[in-house]
Protein backbone atom coordinates (compact mmCIF):
# COMPACT_ATOMS: atom_id res chain seq x y z
CA UNK A 1 0.00 0.00 0.00
CA UNK A 2 1.45 3.41 -0.56
CA UNK A 3 1.20 5.92 2.08
CA UNK A 4 2.10 9.45 2.37
CA UNK A 5 5.02 10.25 4.59
CA UNK A 6 5.28 12.90 7.29
CA UNK A 7 5.77 16.57 6.44
CA UNK A 8 10.03 17.55 7.65
CA UNK A 9 8.67 20.12 10.48
CA UNK A 10 10.76 22.77 9.43
CA UNK A 11 11.04 26.66 8.82
CA UNK A 12 8.64 26.15 5.61
CA UNK A 13 5.66 23.18 4.76
CA UNK A 14 6.64 20.49 2.85
CA UNK A 15 4.82 21.05 -0.58
CA UNK A 16 2.52 18.12 -0.55
CA UNK A 17 3.00 15.33 -2.86
CA UNK A 18 1.43 15.55 -6.25
CA UNK A 19 2.51 13.06 -8.10
CA UNK A 20 2.79 8.93 -8.15
CA UNK A 21 6.02 8.19 -9.50
CA UNK A 22 7.19 4.56 -10.58
CA UNK A 23 9.83 2.94 -13.33
CA UNK A 24 7.92 2.29 -16.67
CA UNK A 25 10.70 1.51 -19.71
CA UNK A 26 13.37 1.82 -17.92
CA UNK A 27 12.74 5.21 -16.59
CA UNK A 28 11.21 6.97 -13.94
CA UNK A 29 7.54 8.34 -14.88
CA UNK A 30 5.32 10.12 -13.08
CA UNK A 31 1.36 10.93 -13.00
CA UNK A 32 -0.90 13.48 -10.94
CA UNK A 33 -2.41 11.47 -8.35
CA UNK A 34 -5.40 12.68 -9.20
CA UNK A 35 -5.74 10.98 -12.17
CA UNK A 36 -4.39 7.45 -10.20
CA UNK A 37 -7.39 5.74 -9.07
CA UNK A 38 -5.57 2.82 -7.78
CA UNK A 39 -2.47 0.74 -7.55
CA UNK A 40 -2.87 -2.76 -7.59
CA UNK A 41 -1.29 -6.06 -8.06
CA UNK A 42 -1.71 -7.78 -11.57
CA UNK A 43 -3.09 -11.29 -10.91
CA UNK A 44 -4.67 -13.47 -13.65
CA UNK A 45 -4.33 -11.75 -17.09
CA UNK A 46 -6.64 -13.03 -19.85
CA UNK A 47 -5.03 -12.10 -22.85
CA UNK A 48 -7.42 -11.63 -25.42
CA UNK A 49 -6.65 -11.50 -28.78
CA UNK A 50 -6.82 -8.10 -30.29
CA UNK A 51 -5.64 -5.85 -33.48
CA UNK A 52 -3.29 -3.64 -31.31
CA UNK A 53 0.12 -4.77 -29.85
CA UNK A 54 -0.39 -2.21 -27.05
CA UNK A 55 -3.42 -4.51 -25.91
CA UNK A 56 -1.67 -6.92 -23.27
CA UNK A 57 -5.15 -8.55 -21.58
CA UNK A 58 -7.83 -7.52 -19.27
CA UNK A 59 -7.73 -8.43 -15.64
CA UNK A 60 -10.65 -7.92 -13.20
CA UNK A 61 -10.27 -5.29 -10.35
CA UNK A 62 -13.02 -4.82 -7.67
CA UNK A 63 -15.13 -7.10 -10.17
CA UNK A 64 -14.81 -4.81 -12.98
CA UNK A 65 -12.68 -5.95 -15.97
CA UNK A 66 -9.92 -3.05 -17.06
CA UNK A 67 -7.95 -3.50 -20.08
CA UNK A 68 -4.12 -4.23 -19.41
CA UNK A 69 -2.22 -1.12 -21.73
CA UNK A 70 1.41 -1.03 -22.54
CA UNK A 71 1.82 1.87 -21.76
CA UNK A 72 5.54 1.55 -22.41
CA UNK A 73 5.28 0.61 -25.84
CA UNK A 74 3.60 4.28 -26.55
CA UNK A 75 6.41 5.91 -25.42
CA UNK A 76 9.72 4.52 -26.64
CA UNK A 77 8.15 1.64 -28.92
CA UNK A 78 9.27 -1.18 -26.75
CA UNK A 79 7.39 -3.20 -24.93
CA UNK A 80 7.12 -3.14 -21.09
CA UNK A 81 8.49 -6.39 -19.71
CA UNK A 82 4.85 -6.49 -19.13
CA UNK A 83 4.42 -7.79 -22.69
CA UNK A 84 6.78 -10.24 -22.21
CA UNK A 85 6.65 -11.34 -18.59
CA UNK A 86 4.93 -10.64 -15.75
CA UNK A 87 5.78 -7.80 -13.83
CA UNK A 88 3.20 -7.45 -10.73
CA UNK A 89 2.10 -3.83 -10.47
CA UNK A 90 -0.40 -1.96 -12.19
CA UNK A 91 -1.35 1.60 -12.42
CA UNK A 92 -5.39 2.15 -12.66
CA UNK A 93 -6.41 5.46 -13.82
CA UNK A 94 -9.16 7.96 -12.91
CA UNK A 95 -10.41 8.40 -16.73
CA UNK A 96 -13.36 7.70 -18.67
CA UNK A 97 -12.46 4.99 -19.85
CA UNK A 98 -10.50 3.49 -17.20
CA UNK A 99 -7.38 1.96 -17.98
CA UNK A 100 -4.71 -0.03 -15.89
CA UNK A 101 -0.98 -0.42 -17.26
CA UNK A 102 1.44 -2.41 -15.76
CA UNK A 103 5.16 -0.52 -14.30
CA UNK A 104 8.16 -2.20 -13.55
CA UNK A 105 8.39 -0.63 -9.63
CA UNK A 106 6.17 2.38 -7.96
CA UNK A 107 8.65 4.59 -6.52
CA UNK A 108 6.11 6.29 -4.19
CA UNK A 109 4.35 10.13 -3.90
CA UNK A 110 6.37 12.97 -4.62
CA UNK A 111 5.98 16.45 -4.75
CA UNK A 112 5.99 18.51 -8.27
CA UNK A 113 9.24 21.21 -7.30
CA UNK A 114 7.13 24.46 -8.22
CA UNK A 115 10.59 26.64 -9.16
CA UNK A 116 13.98 26.17 -10.23
CA UNK A 117 13.73 23.92 -13.17
CA UNK A 118 17.48 22.96 -12.95
CA UNK A 119 17.07 20.93 -10.36
CA UNK A 120 13.48 19.62 -10.74
CA UNK A 121 12.47 16.38 -11.23
CA UNK A 122 14.01 13.48 -13.09
CA UNK A 123 10.89 12.04 -14.31
CA UNK A 124 9.08 12.68 -17.31
CA UNK A 125 5.00 13.54 -16.94
CA UNK A 126 2.22 11.24 -18.52
CA UNK A 127 -0.28 13.09 -17.79
CA UNK A 128 -1.02 14.12 -21.21
CA UNK A 129 -0.48 10.87 -22.74
CA UNK A 130 -3.04 9.27 -20.61
CA UNK A 131 -5.24 11.88 -20.86
CA UNK A 132 -4.83 12.07 -24.73
CA UNK A 133 -5.42 8.14 -24.50
CA UNK A 134 -8.26 8.10 -23.03
CA UNK A 135 -10.03 10.70 -24.88
CA UNK A 136 -9.05 9.27 -28.05
CA UNK A 137 -10.94 5.56 -26.22
CA UNK A 138 -13.46 7.70 -24.95
CA UNK A 139 -14.40 9.80 -28.74
CA UNK A 140 -14.23 6.87 -30.49
CA UNK A 141 -16.46 4.57 -28.52
CA UNK A 142 -19.26 3.20 -30.29
CA UNK A 143 -22.43 4.60 -28.29
CA UNK A 144 -24.24 1.39 -29.23
CA UNK A 145 -22.05 -1.09 -27.22
CA UNK B 1 -33.93 -28.79 -9.89
CA UNK B 2 -33.83 -26.09 -7.38
CA UNK B 3 -37.26 -25.20 -4.99
CA UNK B 4 -39.00 -22.02 -5.94
CA UNK B 5 -37.72 -19.03 -4.06
CA UNK B 6 -40.38 -16.11 -3.57
CA UNK B 7 -36.74 -13.79 -4.01
CA UNK B 8 -36.22 -15.40 -6.96
CA UNK B 9 -36.51 -11.51 -8.88
CA UNK B 10 -33.48 -11.32 -7.01
CA UNK B 11 -31.56 -13.79 -8.08
CA UNK B 12 -29.36 -13.80 -11.42
CA UNK B 13 -30.39 -15.59 -14.25
CA UNK B 14 -28.19 -17.72 -15.79
CA UNK B 15 -28.22 -19.86 -18.38
CA UNK B 16 -25.96 -22.91 -19.13
CA UNK B 17 -22.63 -22.14 -21.49
CA UNK B 18 -20.29 -24.18 -23.43
CA UNK B 19 -16.61 -23.19 -22.04
CA UNK B 20 -13.70 -23.94 -24.88
CA UNK B 21 -10.31 -23.01 -24.61
CA UNK B 22 -8.26 -21.34 -27.06
CA UNK B 23 -4.36 -20.66 -26.26
CA UNK B 24 -5.39 -21.08 -22.66
CA UNK B 25 -8.30 -18.53 -22.85
CA UNK B 26 -11.95 -19.37 -21.79
CA UNK B 27 -14.65 -18.80 -24.12
CA UNK B 28 -18.23 -19.34 -23.47
CA UNK B 29 -20.92 -19.89 -26.22
CA UNK B 30 -24.78 -20.64 -24.94
CA UNK B 31 -25.17 -24.49 -24.32
CA UNK B 32 -28.60 -24.18 -26.20
CA UNK B 33 -26.52 -23.21 -29.65
CA UNK B 34 -23.90 -26.05 -29.37
CA UNK B 35 -25.11 -29.26 -31.32
CA UNK B 36 -22.48 -31.61 -31.16
CA UNK B 37 -18.89 -31.55 -30.84
CA UNK B 38 -16.57 -33.74 -32.39
CA UNK B 39 -12.73 -34.37 -33.37
CA UNK B 40 -11.79 -31.96 -35.96
CA UNK B 41 -10.31 -33.47 -39.34
CA UNK B 42 -7.32 -32.77 -41.00
CA UNK B 43 -6.83 -30.79 -43.18
CA UNK B 44 -10.36 -28.81 -42.27
CA UNK B 45 -12.72 -28.37 -44.73
CA UNK B 46 -14.00 -25.39 -45.47
CA UNK B 47 -17.66 -26.24 -44.04
CA UNK B 48 -19.12 -29.78 -42.18
CA UNK B 49 -22.57 -30.64 -43.08
CA UNK B 50 -24.77 -31.70 -40.29
CA UNK B 51 -28.88 -31.70 -39.90
CA UNK B 52 -28.65 -30.86 -43.64
CA UNK B 53 -27.15 -26.95 -43.16
CA UNK B 54 -23.46 -26.84 -43.51
CA UNK B 55 -21.56 -25.19 -40.66
CA UNK B 56 -18.82 -23.05 -41.43
CA UNK B 57 -15.22 -23.92 -40.73
CA UNK B 58 -13.52 -21.23 -38.56
CA UNK B 59 -9.83 -22.26 -36.56
CA UNK B 60 -9.98 -20.07 -33.87
CA UNK B 61 -6.38 -19.91 -33.70
CA UNK B 62 -6.16 -19.09 -37.16
CA UNK B 63 -8.91 -16.28 -37.14
CA UNK B 64 -7.24 -15.09 -33.46
CA UNK B 65 -3.47 -14.36 -35.40
CA UNK B 66 -1.92 -17.58 -32.93
CA UNK B 67 0.24 -20.04 -33.62
CA UNK B 68 -1.17 -23.65 -34.62
CA UNK B 69 -1.64 -26.45 -32.16
CA UNK B 70 0.36 -25.27 -29.08
CA UNK B 71 -0.65 -27.64 -26.63
CA UNK B 72 -3.35 -27.00 -24.12
CA UNK B 73 -2.54 -26.38 -20.31
CA UNK B 74 -4.32 -28.67 -18.33
CA UNK B 75 -6.22 -30.64 -21.27
CA UNK B 76 -6.23 -34.22 -21.78
CA UNK B 77 -4.14 -35.07 -23.98
CA UNK B 78 -1.48 -33.21 -26.21
CA UNK B 79 -2.33 -29.92 -28.53
CA UNK B 80 -2.83 -31.81 -31.84
CA UNK B 81 -5.85 -33.34 -31.22
CA UNK B 82 -8.49 -30.69 -31.32
CA UNK B 83 -11.81 -30.30 -30.98
CA UNK B 84 -14.96 -29.00 -33.52
CA UNK B 85 -17.98 -27.50 -31.71
CA UNK B 86 -21.03 -27.13 -34.28
CA UNK B 87 -22.89 -24.05 -33.18
CA UNK B 88 -25.86 -22.34 -34.67
CA UNK B 89 -27.10 -19.03 -33.47
CA UNK B 90 -30.57 -18.70 -33.50
CA UNK B 91 -31.72 -15.25 -35.21
CA UNK B 92 -31.95 -12.48 -32.99
CA UNK B 93 -33.12 -10.00 -35.53
CA UNK B 94 -29.83 -8.10 -35.42
CA UNK B 95 -28.55 -10.26 -38.97
CA UNK B 96 -27.80 -13.62 -36.85
CA UNK B 97 -29.13 -16.51 -37.69
CA UNK B 98 -29.09 -18.99 -40.54
CA UNK B 99 -26.39 -19.44 -42.59
CA UNK B 100 -23.98 -16.92 -40.32
CA UNK B 101 -25.32 -18.20 -37.13
CA UNK B 102 -23.86 -21.90 -38.14
CA UNK B 103 -20.37 -22.65 -37.80
CA UNK B 104 -18.23 -24.99 -36.44
CA UNK B 105 -15.37 -24.03 -34.31
CA UNK B 106 -12.09 -25.37 -34.10
CA UNK B 107 -10.70 -25.35 -30.30
CA UNK B 108 -8.46 -26.29 -28.27
CA UNK B 109 -10.94 -28.20 -26.35
CA UNK B 110 -14.14 -28.21 -23.81
CA UNK B 111 -13.53 -27.29 -20.67
CA UNK B 112 -16.86 -27.99 -19.71
CA UNK B 113 -21.15 -27.10 -19.39
CA UNK B 114 -21.49 -24.10 -16.55
CA UNK B 115 -23.81 -21.44 -15.82
CA UNK B 116 -23.18 -18.01 -16.19
CA UNK B 117 -25.14 -14.55 -16.10
CA UNK B 118 -25.10 -12.82 -19.38
CA UNK B 119 -26.47 -10.37 -17.39
CA UNK B 120 -22.88 -9.91 -15.30
CA UNK B 121 -20.98 -9.25 -18.96
CA UNK B 122 -19.48 -6.56 -19.25
CA UNK B 123 -18.65 -4.95 -22.57
CA UNK B 124 -15.31 -4.96 -24.26
CA UNK B 125 -13.19 -2.35 -23.15
CA UNK B 126 -12.60 0.42 -25.53
CA UNK B 127 -9.24 -0.38 -26.37
CA UNK B 128 -10.07 -3.10 -28.31
CA UNK B 129 -10.80 -1.34 -31.57
CA UNK B 130 -10.16 -3.88 -34.29
CA UNK B 131 -12.27 -6.56 -35.49
CA UNK B 132 -12.30 -8.15 -32.22
CA UNK B 133 -15.13 -6.12 -31.88
CA UNK B 134 -17.47 -8.11 -33.73
CA UNK B 135 -16.13 -11.07 -32.16
CA UNK B 136 -16.76 -11.18 -28.61
CA UNK B 137 -20.31 -9.88 -26.91
CA UNK B 138 -19.03 -9.22 -23.59
CA UNK B 139 -16.61 -10.74 -20.42
CA UNK B 140 -17.61 -12.29 -17.59
CA UNK B 141 -15.63 -12.17 -14.54
CA UNK B 142 -14.90 -15.53 -12.83
CA UNK B 143 -13.38 -16.64 -9.41
CA UNK B 144 -9.83 -16.15 -9.14
CA UNK B 145 -9.47 -13.43 -11.77
CA UNK B 146 -10.12 -15.14 -14.65
CA UNK B 147 -12.77 -13.92 -17.29
CA UNK B 148 -14.94 -16.00 -19.78
CA UNK B 149 -15.09 -14.28 -22.98
CA UNK B 150 -18.63 -14.47 -24.63
CA UNK B 151 -18.38 -15.47 -28.22
CA UNK B 152 -20.98 -14.04 -30.98
CA UNK B 153 -20.68 -16.76 -33.21
CA UNK B 154 -22.75 -14.29 -36.43
CA UNK B 155 -19.43 -11.82 -35.88
CA UNK B 156 -16.64 -14.44 -36.72
CA UNK B 157 -18.48 -16.31 -39.33
CA UNK B 158 -18.17 -12.63 -41.01
CA UNK B 159 -14.69 -12.13 -40.42
CA UNK B 160 -13.34 -15.81 -41.26
CA UNK B 161 -12.28 -15.64 -44.43
CA UNK B 162 -14.77 -17.56 -47.34
CA UNK B 163 -13.67 -21.49 -47.08
CA UNK B 164 -11.39 -21.00 -44.12
CA UNK B 165 -9.76 -24.53 -45.15
CA UNK B 166 -6.11 -24.97 -43.55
Amino acid sequence: MLSRAEPIRSGRPAPRPSMLVFMLGGRSRALSIGMVAAVAEIGAVTRLPSASPCNIGVIVHRGAVLPLVDVGRGLDGKPTPAGTGAPPVCIITRSEPVIAFPVEAVLGLQALPAEAPAAGPSWDVLDALIRDLTLDLALDQDPAD
Amino acid sequence: MTAMRPESAAVPLTARFALIAVDGVEYAVDASWVRRSLPAPRPLPPAVPHGGAAFKVIDLRQLFGLPAGAPLPGAAGPGPERLMLLVEQPPTGEGTGGDAGRVALVVDGLLGIEPLDPGAAQPLPAVYRGPERAWFRGLVPRPGGRVAVLLRPAGLAAAAPGGNGC
